[in-house]
């Protein structure tokens, strides 16, 4: 998103259609980050409209010399979601009822629970700053930069907790790990040579 | 970027950091796998997605101002100016009070509506209100204490001729009925040590012609604030003088 300055710039200067591009880039990744945290639709949208909403009142506050504009709206969504569950006094959710729009597919749909619940157990060895880095890592497919951007701290610091945490959930899960693989239906893409 | 060069990708970064997790190549392959296949396929709904952006972002730019720099900079550089004009406004008075001058001599307002305390209301009285006195008691010696009041003209306040004491405190005036003092018509602001000469204390209901009256200093109980039921009339120290109100003064 090498043009998002160009639009932020225009946005600054007051022209409210060029946040619409902003939006339109944004809008999907913004409301995954969040539901990842949140695994609730409702929570999701509430949340991602104060963040979009947030994004457009304080856009004069960007500065491209303080990270990419893609890092700045991650970091507010980031916090609205903490700002949202210190309101309630709550943890964040991790595995709550899957109600997300999907198809109504039961197969998939099951499948997808069935998959949830091992990442879940996965995720669920981690400390919540460990997690918030795999998911922006694998799921997000950030970079370690702009993953040190949103959550704070060093490039190197979350290189290092990511691969510690890979190590962590292979020391606990290792083992076990092969066997879900064959159990797991929807992964048949994957190099198995290396494991003969 | 495939699925595949992205895991491979997350894998190289991973056996660049830590050597000992590329002799396990096989688990972490499968956990990174697991994870990146396991991500939840989610959309937002189109209908949020549209309306948010119409609220945000309205067919009518009017309705939803976006700050500007130019905007910034005129609410930065004014607004203090702006507060700096009201402290300036607030502060000069106190800084440089208004003085009536009459003589050498400090004298009480002319008009002492702004002091004026209801008998019956509780209220303390700052000591900026307060009148200024003649001769502040920590300067000088304070003559031997005394309250003066001349015969009145019916009115709405009644004015004391001198005042000399050696505490703080409030002159109460009273209607005397058959010679004993009964209800409050007014009460002056908190007065400090001191000597004051011809001061109005404003009163809730006119004086009338042919009543008799009394003027009492009752001393603070320390508060400076007016309260009647924290007051005696009884102490038999209490400055009380009476007097007359006339059609025309003598």
């Amino acid at each position: 998103m090498g043009d998002d300055h160009l639009y932020t710039m225009k946005c600054q200067a007051g022209e409210t259609e060029a946040f619409g591009v902003l939006y339109d880039r944004y809008i999907e990744r913004i409301y995954r980050f969040v539901f990842y945290k949140t695994f609730s639709k409702e929570i999701a949208e509430d949340i991602t409209s104060d963040v979009f909403v947030k994004a457009l009142e304080k856009i004069h506050s960007y500065s491209p010399e303080r990270g990419t504009f893609s890092s700045w709206l991650y970091r507010v969504a980031r916090n609205s979601v903490i700002d949202h569950y210190r309101t309630r006094k709550t943890t964040l959710p991790f595995e709550e009822e899957f109600d997300a729009p999907m198809n109504d597919r039961t197969e998939e749909k099951l499948d997808a629970s069935e998959t949830l619940a091992q990442i879940s157990k996965y995720l669920k060895t981690l400390t919540p700053r460990q997690q918030e880095i795999v998911t922006l890592r694998i799921w997000e497919e950030r970079s370690y930069r702009e993953i040190a951007d949103i959550v704070g701290g060093t490039e190197d610091s979350v290189k290092m907790a990511f691969s510690r945490s890979i190590r962590d959930v292979r020391e606990k899960y290792g083992p076990l790990a092969v066997i879900g693989l064959f159990a797991c239906r929807d992964l048949v893409l994957l190099p198995f040579s290396h494991l003969s | 970027m495939s699925t595949h060069a992205t895991i491979e990708q997350i894998l190289h970064d991973l056996y660049t950091l830590d050597r000992s997790l590329e002799e396990r190549d096989g688990e972490i392959r499968v956990i990174v796998t697991k994870l990146f296949e396991g991500k939840p396929n989610i959309a937002p709904d189109s209908l949020f997605v549209e309306t948010l952006r119409a609220r945000l972002i309205p067919t009518n730019p009017s309705t939803f101002h976006v700050v500007t720099r130019s905007t910034r900079w005129w609410m930065v550089h004014l607004v203090p100016v702006g507060m700096l004009a009201i402290l300036t406004l607030i502060l000069v008075p106190q800084v440089f009070p208004v003085h009536t001058e009459i003589n050498s001599l400090m004298l009480p307002p002319e008009s002492s509506s702004e002091i004026f305390i209801s008998p019956d209301v509780k209220r303390a009285a700052p000591r900026e209100e307060a009148v200024p006195a003649l001769m502040n008691s920590m300067a000088l010696d304070v003559p031997e204490q005394n309250l003066i009041v001349e015969t009145q003209t019916p009115g709405e306040m009644v004015i004391i001729k001198m005042l000399s004491v050696e505490t703080s405190g409030f002159v109460v005036i009273q209607k005397n009925e058959a010679d004993v003092s009964s209800d409050i018509l007014g009460v002056s602001a908190f007065l400090s040590p001191g000597v004051y000469e011809q001061f109005d204390v404003p009163l809730m209901q006119s004086t009338e012609v042919g009543g008799t009256y009394s003027a009492t200093f009752v001393p603070d109980n320390g508060d400076g604030i007016w309260e009647r039921e924290e007051y005696s009339f009884e102490d038999p120290g209490i400055l009380s003088v009476p007097f007359s109100v006339l059609s025309q003064p003598l």
